[in-house]
């Protein structure tokens, strides 16, 4: 046997598969997490970081194997059929391990903690196992094909795999509903891969055994992947068969039927039940904005205005209305669940349906209204707080008539208001106010929010004798109810409870909103989560600054004295692009959504094109560090990292202030684009590192771990404090610049050491 | 070459001071708006050890045990009980809460439930901090799963001043509510002794979770009660809010005989407590204990707190769980927090004529006079002037 070496297609068609397989399982996982974690996505960072680290184990895990099984192309089989198993087992536990781990009860929520062990336990063993694959590729490649660099091309067609599955889920996998269904497809590709492959690299017969199985999970693919996605849904959602169950572009939609009653609900949250919704709230919130408007005549209403709002909004004489959703693909679905009657009237000709993201359309519009409104949306994502931020309420005002109205509302309390509702609202009317010069609140569950340019008279009488001349019918707004709402003390004691907090703008890249809502979600599970947020919203930002520049000066002073020891800075700076790295991969990710929110569907291309950036600039950098000294290049990929971070802040601003000109498909190919360079400098820089590792220092294997390790703990703990408290409570310039501030530091380290020959 | 490394140098400083000076600008600190919309700001402020408790017993080294509620919880010196609002500071027991309201506001009494008590009239409600129970799905959760100290919000607003407020602003009855007002106890027993010599009307919404001897004691007091009966289960009661649901019933009979007008709340959680036997046995056990009369409110549950992706209770589930407490007897059933629907309003069981026209809080007409259905004549219990 094995006379002429076999083809090398097959072997790089399977190590492509197994880089596709990591990446469609990463994205499957992460979008369940996503809905567990009802839609924040402050969860992808933990997902990621977390993926990261179990990554890198595996793969030292299977190093170690690579070096002590000798029948590598067995474990290499192994492993590949144990990580196609274990995926949707992984999946099927995914979404209700919460429940069984932590006992909750049905539809109970959970704060970042239990999230956090979740993910770390249902990760564990696909990612141990597909980390673990790396290394024993990339003998098999050595094995298999007479290429001059095994690990080299092993990392390229693994990347390749990433890439492509990054781009097959984008265009087509993301949009399926069930995701065993795409995890059964893939597997079948891959089985047949292998067995095929199998058959052609090592001419068993027994190869072929795989190709019969996937031939056979072909035959009983459809059932399996319904059966497992119903009875993993069944027990997710506490014995009940979601009637619908999609992923649209924007998130998750799922609708369960009790009798005639459907729940809808979005990344695992319900949000309205009909035919019995939250009415009060609809007639308070419609009838007041638009009572106390003299005479609507044409409106907006973006977001969270569904069927039952929009019903009471219709009572009201308009010439027209332009209703857009946050996620437009609601719209369509939620009419096949309402009920004819309610079907019927809001086919209502005034009535005019976009199925456009509400910000992108204000961006673009040329339309003026004289009544813009929110529906019932708070800003707990960063998909829902570009709606309120100050560069959404200027769109809104640019938008608006001088003397229109723009309306929403906030989750608010007829009791008591905890801090975190008390800077929500308070960051909230701030922001409002910076643009609008009135701005009124009437308090309670809901507060509702009133803005406009010219003053606005909130008055009980008023607003009744606008809805009697409109003949609007509303059994809620009666006298007494107008006096409990509009009750100045409770206005009062609103005010009161407000003051002295919200001292922050809520701005696209400072999502204070953002952060104060999921504050209070998080509270509501954890009162000392919770404290301990509040200790690091005390630590003054200069401080942070301060600490970070004297210990690096120390630092610098340190490395620079111990000359003999030049290479000691290494690990730092590797560690810190470790960082870079995570962060980098997060930042496109949380800008993405800032602006457009449908990162739900886009992530799998983003990470794709970054992870390949990476490849790519390894590619780059490999050939060069052999040449002659690399000093200057490191230098050179020091200098780029630092200035790409003020690239990053320029584009996002860019991106967010300039909407309204740059078309939809050129700010996605610079998303890409942006993932891509940022992906080439990150890796461009780990080979270089290395190689001036090795060449100057006495090189043990155990120091050379150090550098992988610091590498590889900078990328955990830096994707887990950008996702959970520099990006959401900083900002993004806030948290560029303390990594601006680190790599100088790097950077000037790099600059003291001395070029080689000078020694 | 050499001169590579010096630009770079150049470049980069240049670069960073860049990034410092525009990241700087950009991130907008708020200036003065708040000011312009402020008014008066209650205190925060620790109140201190002001108001011994009382109902406890000095134990050995400093212990004590309260025994204000069915918990009797013994406390340690410089710990508090499991309500978070008593406090034994050198064995002697500390009420955190008295005359410290964290709440105070003006609602309908519709909003209680109390629907069979001075319809379309006002409230004045009290609450502070703390809960003896742990429900996962309190609607107030922000007031009753926290001390005073993590709220750190309150009004300073002792006994003779509540009642002024209501004197003021012309109430005809004082609430206590929002939190549970067992673990302010002797704040609420002043209040409503206070109240009760100038004529105020005292209502109290509570688990009923006391023990007997401090709630016949403050009964003296009482006009109203609006008790929540979380369901009739042990199990639950036990398992989901360290409850007891025994001490509840035994309470509920102690509320009747006092002689008070009471009306009970059942929160219909779907999947925890929606089992129609146990709503049988529940309505059955009010007919029998507390008499027909009882008003009995099913009560929609809409996610909150920690059940944040429970859907709400099915309409359907509360119409057949009206059904079976109308087939086991009961008179006075009603359908809360499903604001419009007909069973918000109450019904004479006589002739089936609406009584009381009600929207969510809202009471448009009554159809009572002096205490009789003006259509039939029905004498319909409750206190209606
Ligand atoms: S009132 Fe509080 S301290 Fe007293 S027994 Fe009950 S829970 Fe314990
Ligand atoms: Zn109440
Ligand atoms: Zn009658």
């Amino acid at each position: 046997m094995g006379i002429k070496p076999p083809p090398s297609l097959p072997i790089k068609l399977l190590i492509c598969l197994v880089g596709t397989g990591g990446m469609i399982g990463q994205l499957l996982l992460l979008r369940e997490f996503f809905i567990l974690g009802t839609g924040n996505e402050l969860v992808i960072g933990i997902v990621l970081s977390n993926w990261l680290l179990l990554e890198a184990v595996g793969s030292l895990g299977g190093g170690f194997l690579g070096k002590h099984v000798r029948r590598t192309w067995f474990l290499f089989v192994l492993l590949y059929v144990a990580y196609l198993l274990i995926l949707p087992i992984a999946l099927f536990f995914s979404r209700d391990i919460i429940i069984r781990l932590f006992q909750v009860l049905p539809g109970e929520g959970v704060g970042y903690f239990p999230l956090f062990i979740a993910t770390c336990l249902i990760l564990l063993i696909p990612v141990l196992l597909h980390g673990a694959h790396f290394p024993i590729s990339a003998q098999i490649m050595k094995r298999f094909t007479p290429l001059h660099n095994p690990e080299g091309s092993a990392y390229f067609y693994e990347t390749l795999g990433t890439l492509l599955a990054g781009i097959l889920f984008t265009f087509v996998l993301a949009r399926w509903d069930n995701i065993f269904t795409v995890c059964l497809v893939i597997a079948i590709f891959q089985l047949v891969i292998l067995g095929v492959g199998g058959y052609f690299l090592t001419s068993r017969r027994s190869m072929l055994l795989f190709g019969a199985a996937a031939l056979l999970l072909a035959g009983y693919a459809v059932p399996l992947a319904n059966y497992l996605h119903e009875t993993s849904l069944i027990r997710q959602w506490y014995g009940k068969v979601p009637v619908h169950y999609s992923h649209s572009y924007h998130g998750n939609i799922m609708v369960l039927e009790e009798g005639k009653e459907h729940h809808f609900y979005y990344d695992g949250r319900p949000f309205l039940s009909v035919p019995y919704p939250e009415i009060d709230a609809i007639h308070d919130f419609v009838h007041f904005t638009l009572g106390t408007h003299p005479q609507p005549e044409k409106g907006l209403i973006m977001g969270g205005a569904h069927g039952p709002f929009m019903r009471e909004m219709l009572q009201h004489p308009w010439h027209s209305i332009i209703y857009t959703e946050i996620d437009p693909a609601l719209i369509r679905i939620m009419d096949d669940y309402f009920p004819p009657s309610l079907y019927e009237e809001l086919q209502d000709p005034r009535l005019e349906r976009v199925y456009k993201d509400g910000r992108l359309y204000l961006a673009r519009t040329d339309e003026q209204f004289d009544y813009i409104a929110l529906g019932f949306i708070e800003p707990d994502t960063l998909q829902t707080n570009r709606y309120f931020t100050h560069d959404f309420f200027q769109l809104v005002k640019n938008r608006l008539d001088e003397d229109g109205l723009f309306a929403f509302s906030l989750p608010g309390s007829y009791q008591y208001l905890p801090p975190a509702l008390r800077e929500l609202n308070a960051t909230i009317h701030a922001t409002l106010h910076e643009v609008f010069p009135h701005v009124k609140v009437i308090p309670g569950e809901l507060n509702i929010f009133f803005a406009s340019e010219k003053d606005i008279t909130l008055c009980a009488d008023n607003i009744a004798s606008h809805l009697e001349d409109r003949q609007v019918e509303s059994d809620f707004i009666h006298p007494s109810h107008l006096q409990f709402r509009l009750s100045p003390s409770r206005k009062q004691w609103f005010y009161s409870m407000i003051r002295g907090y919200g001292e922050t703008l809520n701005r696209d890249f400072l999502p204070r909103g953002f952060y104060h809502a999921s504050q209070h979600w998080q509270q509501q599970f954890s009162p000392t989560a919770g404290r301990i947020q509040q200790r690091i919203e005390q630590v003054p930002f200069l401080a942070i600054l301060g600490v970070l520049a004297g210990g690096g000066l120390l630092w610098l002073w340190g490395t620079s004295s111990m000359q003999k020891k030049k290479q000691a800075h290494l690990p730092v700076i590797i560690g810190t692009t470790g960082i870079l790295g995570m962060v980098f991969d997060l930042v496109v990710i949380f800008i993405f959504q800032c602006l457009y929110g449908y990162v739900y569907h886009m992530i799998g291309l983003l990470m794709g094109v970054f992870m390949f950036g990476a490849f790519a600039g390894s590619r780059w950098s490999i050939p060069k560090s052999k040449d002659y000294n690399i000093l200057p290049l490191l230098r050179k990929t020091e200098g780029a990292l630092l200035i790409s971070l003020l690239f990053i802040y320029l584009l996002a601003h860019i991106f967010s202030q300039f909407m309204e000109v740059i078309p939809p498909f050129l700010s996605i190919v610079s998303f890409i684009a942006l993932s891509f360079c940022l992906g080439f400098l990150i890796g461009a820089q780990f080979p270089l590192a290395t190689r001036l590792f090795r060449e100057r220092g006495r090189h043990s294997s155990q120091t050379a771990g150090v550098l992988y390790a610091s590498d590889l703990f900078g990328g955990w703990a830096g994707g887990l404090a950008f996702s959970l408290v520099f990006f959401p409570f900083y900002g993004l310039g806030r948290t560029l610049l303390i990594l601006a501030l680190i790599k100088s530091i790097t950077f000037i380290s790099l600059l003291l050491t001395q070029t080689r020959g000078k020694t | 070459m050499e001169n590579i490394p010096k630009k770079l140098i150049i470049i980069c400083l240049i670069m960073t001071v860049a990034v410092v000076t525009i990241m700087n600008f950009s991130v907008g600190d708020r200036d003065d708006h708040i000011s312009a919309i402020t008014r008066a700001t209650p205190t925060a402020d620790d109140p201190g050890l002001t108001k011994e408790a009382r109902f406890y017993e000095a134990l050995d080294d400093n212990y004590v045990q309260c025994q204000l509620c069915f918990r009797e919880c013994e406390i340690a010196d410089g710990q508090k009980g499991f309500c978070g609002s008593r406090k034994n500071e050198e064995g002697v027991l500390y009420s955190l809460v008295y005359g410290v309201p964290s709440a105070v506001h003006i609602d309908p009494i519709e909003k209680e439930p109390q629907h069979h008590f001075l319809p379309g009239t006002q409230i004045l409600c009290l609450g502070t901090a703390g809960c003896n129970f742990r429900w996962k799905f309190c609607h107030n959760w922000h007031l009753s799963q926290r001390t005073l100290e993590e709220i750190g919000y309150f009004h300073d607003l002792p006994p003779e001043e509540v009642i002024e407020i209501a004197k003021a602003r012309n109430v005809p009855s004082i609430s206590f509510t929002y939190n549970e007002p067992t673990v302010f106890y002797e704040y609420m027993y002043d209040v409503a002794e206070a109240a009760q010599k100038e004529d105020i009307n005292v209502v109290f919404h509570s688990n009923a979770s006391m023990n007997p001897e401090p709630l016949r004691k403050l009964m003296e007091h009482v006009d109203s009660v609006t008790i929540d009966l979380k369901g009739f289960n042990q199990h639950y009661y036990r398992s989901i809010s360290q409850g007891d649901l025994n001490v509840v019933l035994e309470n509920l009979k102690i509320i009747r005989e006092s002689g008070a007008w009471l009306e009970v709340v059942n929160l219909v959680v779907p999947t925890l407590n929606d089992d129609p036997e146990e709503i049988r046995q529940m309505a059955r056990w009010i007919k029998e204990n507390l008499g027909a009369h009882t008003p009995l409110h099913f009560s929609r549950f809409s996610p909150s707190y920690q059940l944040t992706s429970l859907s709400p209770t099915p309409v359907d589930t509360l119409e057949k769980a009206r059904d079976i407490a109308l087939e086991e007897g009961l008179l006075f059933i009603s359908i809360g927090n499903v604001p419009g629907h007909t069973h918000n309003s109450t019904f004479c069981p006589e002739c089936n004529e609406m009584l009381i026209d009600r929207h969510h809080f809202t009471v448009r007409a009554v159809n009572i006079e002096n205490g009789s259905c003006t259509s039939c004549g029905y004498d319909v219990p409750g206190v209606w002037e």
